[in-house]
């Protein structure tokens, strides 16, 4: 178990480390800052000037160097436009990004877990039909469409909630069902096929077949084994915690990270921006490992070593 | 008749097909074979491409003509005239027009995206199933970075700093999910190798290229375009879904998302303007993924 939490442990900094390096090239290869947060005319010596504050004149291995440095230590770089610590810029907007997301994902799971398992129990049913036209419409519609068809109908022509911003809490409701009710079609689908696969398994015919009570079965046997495919599809939802409402937010006007990532990447903002998708890959990161450990615990053969065909195949 | 598609449609096809007389039964066996949404989705998809390869002769009007005495005139049905079937924007702009030509830059692009993808996920597939060790220990790393990172955030980072031209937003919309062609290349080179076929061809002195694009290729190929079956809606929503953010295609060029995107500023007074291209995305996305469904059983008993 040491070794397995260690070799996790190992590629989640490496992840870090890969996101760092991506940043930092793509980001800084990309174009002179300079010349775009100043203008094209502005003189030369102020240019210079700008260069030498941000330590752009360094060779790039040595911005890379002292970057990897800071942000070791904590230090993201300050906005180049508002001139305050990027870390404190972005992290002042988590807050009301969760605010969205978090009942966004007890949405996706209340609806989404339960509709898929029953969608199995009752395979054919009229409401495993239902969950499966919902989960493929969950898949096809966009959210950005969702979420103005939803402006549409209650804020333009019923007039019941607001069409953005976040001066009062119903602001929230609809950036909470549009990215809820996409997550929990998607949720329940993943759900259906993992119990749909494991009701098809020998043990669970050995199960009934040794005379135990449906029920029992259904819960002792089939839910913790379609638990191990379902937790990877909700670890990435708590990964996204932070990273999946950019779209949504863009649409509702809700100042949160996502809102913040697409304006900072208009104004190329580097500091920010890094310290964004630092953010996201830290959440990803540890929605990853958080995935490990419930394997871990959900499933002995990966504590003992005796790998099962990791992956699921294709 | 259209009722009874329906029902066997929904029902998977097998229990009323079984149901029904010896008349019906051709009928119902190529109702099954052919179930009426793969019919519809196939009809659709085929309206799409003949009007993103025709769309300059099919397009009413100039798509960035304006007409500055006819703005935001309705739909037809909706109050406006034949001249405009699907309404005017606010410049007076043909909607049916800019919907024609952003349907050709969407299906375009994901077109191109989804290629790319396939070819670069299949080649680093074979490559760290060829050469194993540590290549493969990197090409799993990178799959497994791809697989951990909303790609929309790695798209918005590259896509506004460096600019944005159409091949570059292209390129991008191929580095998409290359992962998903990369892990299924690989898996089933890996097992493909341990069969006869393979190791025949090789000790017959084959070279690997032979191997792998004559060989293996093909008998991998139905699981590989499954997959593109299920990454083209995935591109097409993230092309629009960044060009909605106005970090996508760039005006003057125009495609669904920029079309929904700019609607949605006049979504109080001509709600048409966002609503066909919406319809397009998600009838579009609708089509293809039914189609795949439907091929990926019929093809591919290996999936689910």
């Amino acid at each position: 178990m040491t070794r397995f939490l260690a070799a996790k442990l190992m590629r989640a900094i490496l992840t870090i480390f890969l996101v760092v390096t991506f940043a930092f090239i793509v980001l800084r290869l990309s174009g002179d800052p300079a010349l775009t947060i100043m203008s094209v005319d502005a003189p030369p010596e102020a240019m210079a000037a700008f260069r030498t504050e941000w330590g752009l004149d360094q060779p790039i291995w040595r911005q890379f160097l002292t970057y990897v440095l800071n942000v070791a230590q904590g230090d993201f770089g300050a906005s180049m436009r508002e001139g305050r610590p990027a870390f404190d810029i972005v992290w002042e907007r988590v807050p009301l990004t969760l605010a969205i997301t978090l009942p966004a994902l007890l949405l996706k799971l209340t609806i989404g877990v339960p509709a898929g398992v029953y969608a199995a129990l009752h395979r054919n049913s009229l409401a495993d039909r239902l969950t499966m036209v919902a989960s493929v419409a969950g898949f096809a519609v966009p959210s950005f469409v969702l979420a103005l068809v939803l402006v549409l109908v209650f804020s333009v022509w019923l007039g019941w909630l607001p069409t953005g911003g976040n001066d009062h809490w119903i602001s929230a409701v609809l950036p909470i069902i549009t990215l809820g009710t996409g997550g929990a079609a998607i949720l329940a689908r993943f759900t259906r096929s993992a119990m749909l696969e494991v009701l098809g398994q020998p043990y669970i015919r050995s199960a009934s077949a040794k005379g135990l009570a449906w029920r029992r079965v259904v819960i002792g046997h089939a839910l913790p084994n379609a638990a191990i495919p379902t937790v990877t599809i909700i670890g990435f939802m708590v990964g996204s915690l932070i990273a999946g409402a950019v779209v949504v937010e863009s649409v509702f006007s809700w100042p949160g990270v996502g809102r913040l990532l697409v304006a900072s990447v208009a104004n190329r903002d580097l500091a920010v921006v890094q310290t964004i998708l630092l953010f996201i890959a830290a959440s990803m990161v540890v929605a990853n490992l958080l995935v490990d450990l419930a394997y871990g615990w959900l499933d002995p053969r990966m504590r003992t070593g005796v790998a099962p065909s990791a992956g699921g195949g294709g | 008749m259209i009722q009874e598609a329906d029902t066997l449609d929904a029902a998977g096809g097998e229990t009323v097909a079984q149901r029904h007389s010896i008349g019906g039964r051709s009928l119902a066996r190529w109702l099954r074979r052919w179930p009426v949404s793969v019919i519809l989705a196939l009809a659709w998809v085929a309206l799409m491409l003949v009007i993103a390869l025709g769309a300059d002769h099919l397009a009413p009007y100039a798509f960035t003509a304006f007409d500055l005495r006819h703005r935001l005139v309705p739909p037809a049905l909706f109050g406006g005239g034949w001249g405009h079937p699907l309404g005017t924007d606010e410049l007076g702009r043909d909607v049916l027009s800019r919907l024609i030509m952003s349907i050709r830059l969407s299906i375009l692009i994901a077109l191109f995206g989804t290629l790319i993808a396939a070819c670069l996920g299949t080649s680093l597939g074979f490559l760290a199933a060829h050469c194993r060790g540590k290549v493969e220990a990197l090409v799993l790393m990178l799959i497994d970075f791809q697989a951990s990172m909303p790609f929309l955030i790695i798209a918005l980072a590259v896509l506004a700093f460096f600019g944005n031209s159409l091949p570059l937003f292209i390129c991008l919309m191929g580095l998409n999910s290359w992962e998903r062609y990369a892990r299924i290349a690989r898996g089933l080179t890996i097992a493909a190798k341990e069969q006869g076929y393979a190791a025949a061809v090789r000790q017959l002195g084959a070279r690997p290229p032979r191997i792998y694009g004559a060989h293996i290729l093909p008998n991998i190929a139905s699981t590989l375009i499954v997959s593109m079956t299920l990454s083209f809606p995935e591109t097409i929503l993230l092309e629009s879904g960044l060009s909605f953010l106005g970090l996508g295609v760039q005006p003057p060029l125009t495609s669904l998302g920029n079309m929904v995107g700019y609607g949605r500023e006049y979504i109080t007074r001509a709600c048409w303007i966002m609503l066909s291209p919406s319809c397009v995305i998600v009838l579009t996305t609708l089509s293809i993924s039914l189609l795949g469904d439907w091929l990926r059983d019929r093809l591919d008993p290996t999936l689910r």
